[in-house]
């Protein structure tokens, strides 16, 4: 072949620094992408509901052993997941909004969350002032993250999410997170020393007794007090309770009857490893 | 032992350290071939949100910025492919005989090369710009096209020949003036 005048076209790759603002936006959504997707649906708008501050991004269960709890959550809940990036970790992929996983070796069961915020250096500070402990932030992929615990040594994470605005709070689908206790000690220093770093507001629970609820927060979320360690019990959103109590039952589990509650129907259960959680029908 | 539950999975930190250094290259290469802003913009996301499920299901021997930029690749052609459904029927391709390939000389005005390939219908524009722009041999540029070697040397005579029969249309001396557009 000798001259081609088309080849007069050829094109170097050559580097172009696109806008600062859609650069950020894009390695923001990327990382959200990493932490939290599931691989499918990558090139459409993520459904994923935008944290802010003080809002659980992220849930883990902690219990004792990992492959236990996959079976017992993929048969109640219809949890898929995937391996984490050690064996004792794994991602529940598939949920329409919320992000959670599973935790194993840990004998003590509970559920482990991060809360997103805007401005990870100054929730440490905030933490630390209020009596709790804070490590120095790490540049986690996700955003600047910091392992923290409160003043009554409840542990948990924040990270510093990229988007500040709330948008409509989402109803949580099947198998999601529609509600979270805070079990603890004292909840005046729960309110109080959340108050500090969060900024949260609580109303004192209808049925009266020490239990509160926390304005505005997502998942919704309340707090009671009196229990000698600090347990954080999720209420789980299944579309029939009934098929969803045998479930349970059937995988090693125990649940209660299922019980009349104002927002539908409620029932308290115990996985096969003895973490406590509930089943809501709304 | 840690007891953090560790949350985002290595290729993924590894691909975000990439970030900084291949976002421009990727985006480099996509707006010189589709000349629009916010399509190059669109389709760099894609190519990155792309790479995330690749890492997951398919991932490559390294990751670098080459790998990066065969997935841009695949992407505008994709970008080309649906343009070219929807516009399906509106154009018309005709008298595209792939029968005259005689020798052509011509030097090239490089910009008003690239004016005319970004008018062609789109699978010319796809065929030229992977065999031309980015210099792929032919059997490549097939496998980009979804389509047989043979197949994709008569897409590149027609689209080719398209190609001069703008280019000479553009250049003839009573267009002169308009070649600016």
């Amino acid at each position: 072949m000798t001259h081609d005048p088309l080849d007069a076209l050829y094109e170097p790759v050559l580097p172009v620094d696109p806008d600062p603002t859609f650069a950020a936006a894009l390695r923001a959504r990327l990382a959200q992408t990493l932490l939290h997707g599931t691989g499918e649906n990558m090139s459409s708008e993520t459904k994923v509901a935008q944290p802010v501050e003080g809002d659980i991004g992220y849930a883990s269960l902690m219990l004792p052993d990992v492959t236990r709890a996959e079976t017992f959550y993929a048969d109640v809940l219809g949890w898929r997941f995937e391996q984490g990036s050690v064996e004792q970790g794994r991602q529940v992929v598939g949920l329409p909004h919320q992000h959670m996983g599973l935790w194993g070796g840990q004998e003590r069961t509970t559920a482990a969350l991060a809360f997103a915020v805007d401005d990870t250096k100054a929730v440490v500070a905030k933490v630390r002032a209020a009596g709790g402990t804070a490590d120095e932030p790490i540049d986690a992929p996700y955003g600047l993250a910091a392992n923290c615990a409160d003043d009554q040594g409840m542990a948990f994470s924040v990270y510093q999410s990229p988007v500040a605005e709330r948008g409509p709070a989402p109803d949580a689908g099947t198998g999601e997170i529609v509600y979270l206790t805070f079990e603890v000690a004292d909840t005046a220093r729960f309110r109080a020393f959340f108050g500090e770093v969060f900024g949260w507001h609580f109303s004192q629970g209808r049925s009266g007794g020490d239990r509160f609820s926390i304005d505005g927060v997502r998942p919704l979320a309340g707090l009671s007090g009196g229990h000698a360690d600090t347990t954080i019990v999720p209420q789980y959103v299944v579309e029939d309770i009934d098929a969803a109590v045998a479930k349970v039952r059937a995988a090693g589990g125990t649940a209660e009857e299922p019980q009349s509650q104002p927002y539908g129907r409620s029932s308290e259960c115990v996985d096969n490893q003895g973490t406590r959680f509930y089943l809501a029908q709304l | 032992m840690s007891s953090r539950p560790a949350t985002v999975p290595e290729p993924g930190v590894a691909l975000l350290d990439l970030y900084d250094t291949a976002l421009p290259e990727v985006y480099g290469y996509l707006l010189a071939r589709c000349r629009q802003v916010a399509l190059a913009e669109d389709l760099a996301s894609e190519t990155f949100l792309a790479a995330v499920h690749a890492l997951r299901t398919n991932p490559p021997e390294t990751l670098t910025t080459a790998w990066l930029i065969g997935i841009a690749r695949h992407k505008l052609v994709d970008h080309w492919r649906a343009s070219e459904r929807d516009e399906r029927g509106l154009r018309v391709l005709a008298g595209e005989q792939a029968d005259c390939v005689d020798p052509w000389e011509q030097e090239l005005d490089a910009l008003l090369a690239k004016e005319i390939l970004a008018r062609l219908a789109h699978q010319h524009r796809a065929a030229l710009t992977l065999r031309y722009l980015d210099g792929l041999p032919v059997p490549e540029v097939a496998q980009h096209l979804g389509r047989t070697v043979h197949a994709t040397e008569a897409l590149l005579v027609r689209a080719r020949i398209a190609f001069r029969r703008s280019y000479a249309d553009r250049t003839r001396p009573e267009n002169e003036g308009r070649a600016g557009r």
